[in-house]
């Protein structure tokens, strides 16, 4: 039996071992800051009575405060994300508010200096406010998400990559576009490109990933791969580093299945009315991957590593390559310079130390001027 | 962990000045405990990482009336139990979920043993004790330390009485404490010790 005594007027008597309960409750309140001063007190008294629990006290107010550590560095992407999708989402809703009540800024602060200035969008005000009200309780943000598109453009001489939602990596060349819905990965897989991008897919039995070309549709499961469809090209180019890959011809519908190391060559040109079936196979051609003996480099997705390869290209194509890479425009003005080959590597290289190297194998003079280049015969 | 003031604070910039980065700071300190307090419910991560996010893009939407909000700690737990019983609802069928199936996980904290004067194998006992609470023990544990809620949040926010809440802290409390004196077994020269 102990005696509490508190202040000179409240005693009372406590057995230890009854109240054993107790002191661990008045702890537990302490730590999560929940005592109040009476019971503070108490606490005090009895753990100056029960030294053991008074150590584990001090042991347990420590771990209490040691809070785990946590990953800021997920955080911040997720925050990134997170406004990313609040300003589609906002997009959405000023375009709907515009569509409805004209054209009205749907931001408060705005709205604030309005109410400030007109009577008359007070009223507007109220109607909005009403309305968006109305349709936060119809619609989920779910809903939202599913008419969005997300859209991602490179201009000439800038290239980009990105991860998709899905953990899918992608890297844009320059000078291309490619867009996806928001709701990517939901049940599909499903992206648009226009110009240049390499894959590296995640693995998804259940969610075949789709790419849709202007020419193409390219459906796999899980590998690398390389795109080229630039409508200013001849060609539109899949080339497959590894797994496998389906492509659907959207012309005429025929069916291709790449093995690693192959690349397909899909002509961007109408098919002519003319053509029979079996000369339609001019339409396509199935070849290796070009590989830089030197250094084993694979020239269709040498892009990636930030090189530019070309590998017994015209001066034609090769020109249009630069021209995305260095975000420059080259006008070639001579018919038989367009149709010279050259094989090379460009990586840290100016545009101009670049023609310069082309030169030692072709004569011809080039002048830049404000980006736009011209080449002719010397 | 923001206390009350700070959140008191970031909530009322959020909602008079439509701060983002005030937005982001409150985001950013809660996202990891309300994705774990939602996959104890939905038993599922991406889904908690879906949950927690739509929980914040209400609170975006909704930010001019957010300084009404009085115990904001509180206004986030529940809705991001509300959002994941919807979930739940929507694709499992299942309207409520029962305190004794919720698996609330307690990441381990990396205590310090220097920091604290233990031994490292009684900081493994700890941290061992602590993993192995009772469920309804280690979510009412948890909720109270790592996520600071006080003792009437979590009353409401789990539907229990305040008196289950203080029984339950004395098990967990009773145990990490008989794993810290398990060290004296071996070392009983602790009264060294200041």
């Amino acid at each position: 039996m102990v005696l509490v005594e508190f202040g000179n007027s409240a005693v009372l008597i406590y057995d230890m071992d009854q109240n054993n309960e107790h002191i661990w409750k008045l702890m537990g309140r302490k730590l999560s800051g929940d005592a109040t001063k009476e019971e503070l007190a108490e606490l005090e008294f009895l753990l100056l009575k029960n030294p053991d629990e008074n150590y584990s006290m001090e042991i347990l107010a420590d771990l209490w405060n040691s809070k785990p550590e946590l990953k800021s560095h997920y955080a911040e992407n997720k925050y990134k994300e997170l406004m990313l999708h609040l300003q589609q989402l906002e997009n959405d809703e000023s375009r709907v508010n515009k569509y409805r009540l004209g054209d009205h800024d749907s931001r408060p602060g705005i709205l604030k200096k309005w109410y400030l200035l007109l009577t008359s969008t007070i009223i507007i005000g109220f109607a909005f406010f009403f309305l968006k009200k109305k349709q936060e309780s119809s619609n989920s943000a779910k809903e939202y998400v599913t008419f969005s598109k997300n859209e991602i453009n490179t201009k000439n001489g800038s290239k980009t990559n990105m991860v998709l939602p899905d953990g899918t990596k992608v890297w844009l060349n320059a000078g291309s576009k490619l867009t996806y819905d928001n709701d990517y990965g939901i049940n599909l897989r499903e992206v648009n490109l226009s110009g240049e991008a390499y894959f590296d897919v995640v693995k998804n039995r259940k969610k075949p990933f789709i790419i849709h070309t202007s020419k193409i549709n390219i459906k796999v499961l899980g590998t690398a791969f390389n795109v080229s469809c630039y409508p200013n090209e001849k060609n539109t180019e899949t080339s497959l580093v590894r797994g496998s890959l389906e492509v659907t011809m959207k012309e005429g519908g025929g069916k291709i299945i790449l093995k690693p190391n192959e690349k397909l060559i899909v002509s961007n040109n109408r098919i002519p009315v003319k053509l029979t079936p079996d000369t339609s196979r001019n339409i396509f051609e199935l070849s290796r991957l070009s590989i830089m003996p030197k250094d084993n480099t694979i020239v269709e997705t040498s892009w990636v590593n930030n090189k530019l390869v070309f590998r017994a290209e015209t001066f034609e194509e090769v020109a249009h390559k630069m021209e995305r890479w260095y975000g420059v425009v080259i006008v070639i003005a001579d018919e038989k310079l367009k149709s010279e080959k050259f094989t090379g590597i460009f990586e840290k290289e100016t545009i101009s130390q670049a023609l310069n190297a082309l030169q030692i194998t072709t004569s011809f003079s080039f002048s830049i001027n404000n980006g736009n280049i011209l080449i002719y015969k010397k | 962990m923001l206390n009350q003031d700070e959140i008191r604070v970031l909530q009322l910039k959020i909602a008079e000045n439509n701060d983002d980065h005030a937005f982001g700071q409150l985001y950013m300190s809660f996202i990891h405990n309300l994705q774990q307090f939602a996959n104890s419910i939905i038993k599922n991560h991406e889904l908690a990482e879906e949950i927690v996010s739509d929980v914040f893009i209400k609170i975006w939407q909704n930010r001019a009336k957010l300084g009404k909000i009085e115990n904001f700690r509180l206004y986030l737990y529940i809705s991001t139990k509300n959002t994941s019983l919807n979930y739940l609802s929507r694709h499992f069928r299942k309207k409520t979920i029962s305190l004794d199936e919720m698996a609330l996980n307690i990441p381990a904290t990396g205590y310090n043993p220097e920091n604290l004067m233990i031994t490292s194998e009684a900081v493994k006992k700890i941290e061992f004790e602590i993993q192995n609470l009772p469920l309804r023990c280690r979510i009412i544990f948890k909720l109270a330390k790592d996520d600071g809620l006080k003792y009437n949040d979590i009353a409401k926010l789990l539907d229990i009485s305040v008196n289950t809440i203080d029984n339950q802290m004395a098990i967990a409390l009773k145990k990490i404490s008989s794993a810290i004196n398990f060290q004296f077994q071996k070392k009983p020269n602790h009264s060294s010790r200041g």
